[in-house]
């Protein structure tokens, strides 16, 4: 029973995953916070997947790339044609 | 039908902008063009189905967050192929489940709450992005940038729960990876 209750950092990494969308159940909720109870580096993940996930949205704002004269003359073009 | 000054005036205003949001989304410069011209061209056939409740831009928006899940949707059953391999991908788990030691999380240089050099994290975190397999950066694109549920997620593409799970786990773990060695050099 009580290494039933032990998960490993693979299940951990996969319950931070899970708990996002409330998929966990109490006793799943609780083994996770056990096992980052004990775990600095499960710990470390699920703080940088934190970052990763909460910026993941703004990727578009922060690029700069743009369409060529020529590709927009293009769309211009096709949409005259219709 | 719009008129010809309407063409250019909709291109120049909203075409980088459409092409910027799709970039990210499909990783391929050439596909991403492709869904923007379809935008367009599916806006200016069904001007008329505009009823100005939204503004243009974010009609024009839905137009193509429409296009991207189409695109994922057609290419789901070549991509479903590749579903669950590991071929080629890094171990970051041992025989018993724990961390490796190469592939442990080491800790970032720059706390969670620190502003970090907004701009050229976000390239790298796009870079990074690009070399998940297509399937993976699908399921992340489809989550953590359209925020859709998992269960819809899965109907879309059309797999299931426990394949969808895989794909996210090792696409988050590729990507926390490619970031600690490219963006968070200590």
């Amino acid at each position: 029973m009580k290494m039933n209750m032990m998960i490993t950092c693979k299940q951990a990494t996969n319950f931070i995953s899970q708990k996002e969308e409330g998929k966990l159940s109490l006793r799943q909720r609780w083994q996770l916070w056990v096992h980052l109870g004990v775990c600095a580096v499960c710990r470390i993940f699920e703080k940088q997947n934190n970052i990763i996930i909460s910026n993941a949205p703004h990727i578009h704002e922060h690029i700069s790339a743009t369409l060529s004269t020529a590709e927009k003359e293009a769309i211009i073009a096709a949409l005259e044609k219709e | 039908m719009p008129s010809q000054l309407d063409a250019t005036k909709w291109v120049s205003d909203f075409s980088d902008m459409l092409y910027r949001f799709a970039l990210p989304r499909v990783n391929d410069a050439e596909i991403a063009k492709d869904l923007v011209q379809d935008t367009f061209l599916a806006a200016w056939r069904n001007y008329e189905n505009f009823k100005g409740e939204i503004s243009e831009k974010n009609w024009l928006y839905a137009i193509l967050k429409n296009k991207i899940i189409d695109h994922y949707r057609k290419a789901s059953t070549r991509l479903t192929d590749s579903l669950t391999t590991t071929a080629g991908e890094e171990a970051y788990f041992d025989e018993n489940q724990h961390w490796t030691q190469p592939a442990s999380p080491n800790e970032w240089a720059e706390g969670s709450g620190a502003p970090i050099e907004k701009k050229e994290f976000y390239e790298v975190l796009r870079k990074c992005k690009t070399k998940l397999k297509e399937i993976q950066n699908t399921v992340f694109t489809l989550k953590y940038l359209e925020g859709m549920e998992s269960e819809e997620i899965c109907k879309e593409l059309n797999i299931t729960a426990s394949n969808y799970w895989v794909l996210i786990h090792r696409a988050k773990l590729q990507l926390r990876a490619c970031l600690e060695k490219n963006w968070f050099i200590k």
